[in-house]
């Protein structure tokens, strides 16, 4: 049953991202990217890593595909599909298609093999947040800083020049 | 003496959380009240002078606050001072030729405060996750502030410098990931017990040593260093080249005296000698002031890094570096706002009869470009001195014969810019128009005060360097 929804979802996530290489539309790529992440999280779901879901689909789901939208409407020059004519970029690509490739199914064969340590033990929810609220309180904090850093840095950069 | 550890980090603490507060104060509260628009400037200068009023000598202990993150110790102290010194110095300038657009003074100061805040975590954290942190603190508003005036060459400097920016904390968060699948803890004490030596381990401490190399620019991670210098408001580029740099400088000790010897330190050897050799030769052809202090900012970041080589005796020579090359930086980048025009900052043909024009100004350059250039008897010469002299007691004889060459060459575009404020004489029309720049001067010539105290009387401030070296 689990195996059979992770072979489903790992199908819909594999065809999405295939579909969403060759479409020319931006908006509909990033639709189609989406539904490769959240198969993504499917995936996590079904191997019973709930927090990874959660995060799976807060952060790249949500956050960084609100931010493709975004920056999609923002920026008139996305909508131009300019498909790479050098052949050497080409072959370039294809290459590190290549060997990304091959080392990911040789990590897959040497993961059949891998012994797992034993004290392997889900990461929950509780956990993060007692290492998050607890040993790592003030690096916590001080990202709270950097975030509001870069949004007031942000609004001063993209503010318009008043006596414009 | 009884020591009361509750006391030291409250008192240690004091003036970053001061700092943070003044931040605060200057975005949020003009927008409540009308009358403290436009005088956020003063609010910063006043906070920052009041956190370095209450600076103590440190007892001689190290604390380690929030679990390991912070430590405190003589040494932070040391650099916390430092820091703070160089943003009152910042504030100074800023506030005698306001960069920052009518209106967003508030994000301005609070931007700068939050670099600063990042600079004083960097320079204080027990572990690299959390110099992590405090890199990117520092680095994101010092991106925004380049582009502050939103014209066209501050946003390409911001831009240029975020994206390069970026891809340098891309490299270091690479690397800190490697070493944390690999080692139990990301401390510096327990990364420097659990011996690296196995291939992976190289590959993360190299990529986090690269991150930091960005940020100190050395050659070949330099590219982004002039165009941002000269874009950038010529006050955030004194930030650059004097905090920005040291922050990057600390945390390279840091990751490079883990190692004894090995692979780490024969790149690091290549990357010194490169840096040396590249910033001196791009430096004789610049035309731009801003763009010469730029690459002699890059030069400098490789003497230091050859007075890594020296070991204690090495880092206490960096230690009293870098305030000496702050202090001649600060300066510099103080005349170029004086005398500059447009944003580009003054070519070095502009200074020409600045010596009869202006020669109290002249003279300070001329104190500036010599104290770069390592004469005696200003502080730079002592600053390089010590730097070498490390290096060969730890007998790397041949680094330092390049460098001394290298910095040998420096000596010839230094001196160009006092040849031309002498010899030659001032363009006809330079009707030099009177600016209201008091406080610029009065910066100026507190740090040509500076150069000049340190080189003569270098005693105090070398073993102030020594105490706070011993507690690293």
């Amino acid at each position: 049953m689990i195996a059979a929804a992770v072979y489903a979802l790992g199908a819909l996530a594999a065809l999405a991202t295939l579909l969403m290489l060759f479409q020319r539309n931006p908006v509909k790529a990033a639709m189609l990217m989406l539904t490769a992440l959240l198969a993504t999280a499917g995936i996590y779901l079904a191997l019973s890593a709930q927090l990874l879901a959660a995060l799976q689909i807060i952060l790249y789901a949500g956050a960084i595909m609100t931010l493709f939208i975004v920056a999609l409407t923002v920026l008139p020059q996305a909508w131009r599909d300019h498909p790479a004519r050098a052949p050497f970029i080409k072959v370039l690509g294809l290459a590190a298609a290549a060997v990304i490739l091959t080392e990911l199914v040789q990590a897959a064969a040497a993961l059949k093999t891998a012994v797992r340590p034993t004290g392997f033990s889900e990461t929950g929810a509780l956990a993060l947040a007692q290492q998050l609220f607890g040993r790592f309180a003030f690096q916590f904090e001080l990202l709270s800083l950097v975030i509001l850093a870069s949004i007031v840095g942000a609004v001063a950069l993209a503010a318009k020049r008043r006596d414009a | 003496m009884t020591f009361d550890p509750v006391a030291y980090a409250s008192a240690a603490l004091a003036g970053p959380l001061l700092l943070v507060l003044a931040a605060f104060c200057c975005l949020l509260l003009p927008l409540f009240f009308k009358g403290l628009r436009g005088v956020q400037g003063m609010i910063s200068l006043g906070a920052v002078l009041v956190a370095l009023a209450f600076f103590r000598h440190a007892p001689p202990a190290q604390l380690a606050l929030f679990s390991g993150a912070l430590q405190v110790s003589p040494l932070s102290a040391y650099l916390w001072a430092f820091a703070m010194g160089v943003l009152a110095l910042f504030i100074a300038l800023s506030l005698a030729r306001p960069p920052a657009p009518e209106g967003s003074e508030g994000e301005y100061y609070f931007l700068a405060f939050m670099a600063v805040i990042g600079l004083l975590v960097m320079m204080a954290a027990g572990d690299l996750f959390t110099a992590f942190i405090a890199l990117e603190l520092l680095s994101l508003p010092v991106y925004a502030l380049a582009g502050i005036r939103r014209s066209k060459p501050g946003i390409e400097a911001a831009y240029k410098y975020f994206m390069l920016g970026a891809f340098g904390s891309g490299m270091t968060v690479m690397g800190i990931a490697v070493l944390n699948a690999l080692y139990p803890s990301l401390d510096f004490v327990s990364l420097k017990a659990a011996a690296p030596a196995d291939p992976l381990a190289l590959a993360g401490f190299l990529l986090v040593m690269s991150g930091f190399a960005f940020k100190t620019a050395l050659v070949p991670f330099h590219m982004w260093v002039p165009d941002a210098y000269e874009g950038a408001p010529t006050q955030v580029s004194a930030f650059m080249g004097a905090a920005v740099k040291a922050g990057g400088v600390v945390l390279l000790w840091r990751v490079f005296s883990l190692f004894d010897g090995g692979p780490v330190r024969e790149i690091f050897w290549w990357l010194t000698v490169i840096t040396a050799v590249f910033a001196n030769l791009a430096a004789l052809g610049q035309s731009g002031l801003k763009r010469l202090l730029a690459y002699s900012s890059v030069a400098h970041a490789g003497y230091i890094a050859v007075a890594f080589f020296g070991g204690t005796r090495g880092w206490e020579a960096v230690l009293y570096y870098l305030p000496v090359y702050a202090m001649a930086t600060i300066g510099a980048f103080g005349v170029t706002l004086i005398l500059e025009k447009d944003e580009k900052g003054p070519k070095i043909e502009d200074l020409a009869g600045l010596g009869r024009t202006r020669p109290w100004l002249a003279a300070a350059m001329a104190a500036f470009m010599f104290s770069l250039a390592g004469v005696p008897p200003l502080a730079g010469f002592f600053a390089k001195f010590y730097a070498f002299s490390g290096a060969v007691a730890g007998g790397y004889t041949s680094l330092v014969v390049i460098a001394v060459i290298m910095s040998a060459v420096s000596v010839f575009y230094y001196l160009r810019v006092t040849v031309i404020m002498y010899m030659k004489p001032a363009p006809a029309e330079a009707a030099a128009e009177p600016r209201p720049t008091g406080l610029a001067e009065a910066v100026v010539f507190l740090m040509a005060a500076g150069v000049l105290a340190a080189g003569l009387l270098s005693r105090p401030l070398l073993a102030l360097a020594a105490e706070a070296a011993r507690w690293f």
